[in-house]
């Protein structure tokens, strides 16, 4: 059931089991962005027009984010056959932060073909790549934000980084695999929590990134086979 | 707080305390038009695809259209810096209309970077090439315009709420609050028979005489009004009619 509460004068429609689970917000201080069923995309280039794509193709074979042809999802995304190949992809502009007393919602229910990928879910300071481009390693150097990280044959954990460097981390109790898992980061105004399947992985306060953030999918693969992510939707919502 | 009522069987939700102010609405005979962040931009030109875009740039440089970087803020346009040069948009289609008893909103939250050296039109408009003289003189272009808009002309800052029909001005009116560099709110609401015109809250004016009979469209032009780059930055903008 959906259930509806006040926040800041907003009416915020919830998953009746989670109130971190944000489904919609009605407000005048409300910004949302949420991946639509047929999410336009370029004529052209055929990447979706909505975000900052960059792929990475090796070799032969193209990395390709298209419209799912599957019920119940939004977007496919099917990598090229090599180690690295992938797509990152950065919604335009950067609507949302971690401003105190302003409560954000971040969701996004995704699987993946093969655990033996990499993938980066999130709220970030836009950029072209979130990955190292041939270590399985994100870049540390350069990346802001809060987001759930799954590196080959490795865990899915949640990770604040300010300032370029890693603030915060934590690993979810379950372990990735081919299944549906949904990934939500909800900041309270004060706490930003990490849930892995609506169970929370971790809360923190601490040294968090003070920079305009996006939401951002990078994923690529593991080695040198072609992996699949079905993204079955995604949004954002801030009560600024 | 956001309340809701049923307008011709359609919820509509408003801002409490002022109910001209739309929010949302649902229903099976709603149309409406919003920007939100992420708005998709043609990878190629970088404009966006949900609008018809002129741009007018006479020398170097170029006129832009991005995604804001700033938290809260959905659009951000950019002029190139000669006199004149500056950006059109009108949402693709033509969706809305002064349709007897089917009321609609408009609202746009925005500031521009300059009050006074800039010209400003924001509202609903047929769609037109050029709703802004590109050229000679600071002014609403005389031919075909159509439409029920807020202008604010090159050197000064008074906002009048205008209503042109076939390229002729038949209503106009200057609102009490002047241009700033800050952000304001501008709409205009249909209530089936008469147009109301606000600033920040505040009704401009109303009329029901001599209004456009053409389908109608969420548009902006944005021009510099002397050598110098000028921004606008959009908050939100949204249409609503219930048809």
């Amino acid at each position: 059931m959906v259930n509806s509460k006040w926040i800041r004068e907003a009416q915020i429609f919830y998953d009746g089991d989670n109130q971190a689970r944000w489904l919609d917000a009605i407000g005048l201080n409300v910004v949302k962005l949420e991946l639509e069923t047929g999410t336009p995309m370029d004529d052209t280039t055929g990447d979706p027009t909505r975000c900052v794509t960059t792929v990475v193709e090796a070799g032969a074979g193209d990395s390709l984010t298209t419209n799912s042809e599957t019920a119940g999802e939004k977007l496919l995304i099917t990598n090229a056959g090599n180690e690295y190949d992938g797509v990152c992809l950065t919604l335009r502009g950067e609507a949302f932060e971690l401003a105190s007393g302003k409560p954000a919602y971040f969701g996004i229910k995704m699987k993946v073909s093969n655990v033996a990928c990499d993938f980066v879910v999130g709220l970030m300071e836009t950029l072209t790549a979130y990955l190292e481009a041939a270590a399985h390693t994100v870049v540390a150097a350069a990346v802001d934000g809060v987001f759930f990280m799954h590196l080959t044959a490795g865990a899915v954990a949640a990770y604040s980084y300010e300032n370029n460097a890693q603030s915060a981390t934590a690993v979810a109790a379950t372990a990735t695999d081919a299944n549906y898992h949904i990934y939500e980061i909800y900041w309270d105004g004060a706490y930003v929590n990490f849930y892995y399947d609506g169970t929370l992985v971790t809360s923190t306060a601490v040294s968090l990134t003070t920079g305009a953030l996006t939401p951002v999918v990078h994923f690529r693969n593991g080695g040198a086979a072609v992996r699949t992510a079905n993204i079955a939707w995604m949004r954002a919502i801030q009560i600024t | 707080m956001v309340n809701s009522k049923l307008i011709r069987e359609a919820q509509i939700f408003y801002q409490e305390g002022n109910e001209s102010r739309w929010i949302d609405a649902r229903g099976q005979n709603v149309m409406k038009f919003e920007v939100t962040p992420g708005q998709a931009s043609d990878n190629t030109t970088g404009k966006p695809t949900r609008f018809t875009t002129v741009v007018t740039e006479t020398g170097a440089g170029s006129c832009t259209i991005v995604n804001s970087a700033t938290a809260g803020i959905a659009m951000l346009l950019t002029t190139d810096d000669a006199e004149y040069e500056g950006i059109q948009l009108q949402a693709k289609g033509e969706a809305f209309k002064l349709t007897t008893d089917k009321p609609f909103y408009f609202g746009i939250k925005c500031s521009i970077s300059d009050a006074t050296q800039s010209d400003l039109l924001i509202g609903l408009c047929h769609t037109h090439a050029d709703l802004v003289k590109t050229a000679v003189a600071h002014e609403i272009a005389a031919a075909d315009v159509e439409g029920v808009f807020f202008w604010k002309a090159d050197a000064g800052t008074i906002i009048k709420a205008k209503t042109y029909v076939a390229g002729a001005e038949t209503a106009t009116a200057n609102s009490a609050t002047a241009m700033d560099t800050s952000a304001h709110i501008y709409e205009i609401t249909w209530d089936g028979t008469t147009i109301n015109f606000y600033v920040d809250g505040i009704l401009v004016t109303s009329t029901a005489a001599s209004l456009p009979t053409e389908d109608l469209t969420p548009s902006i032009n944005l021009r510099t009004g002397e050598n110098a780059a000028k921004t606008m930055s959009i908050y939100w903008m949204r249409a609503i009619q219930i048809i």
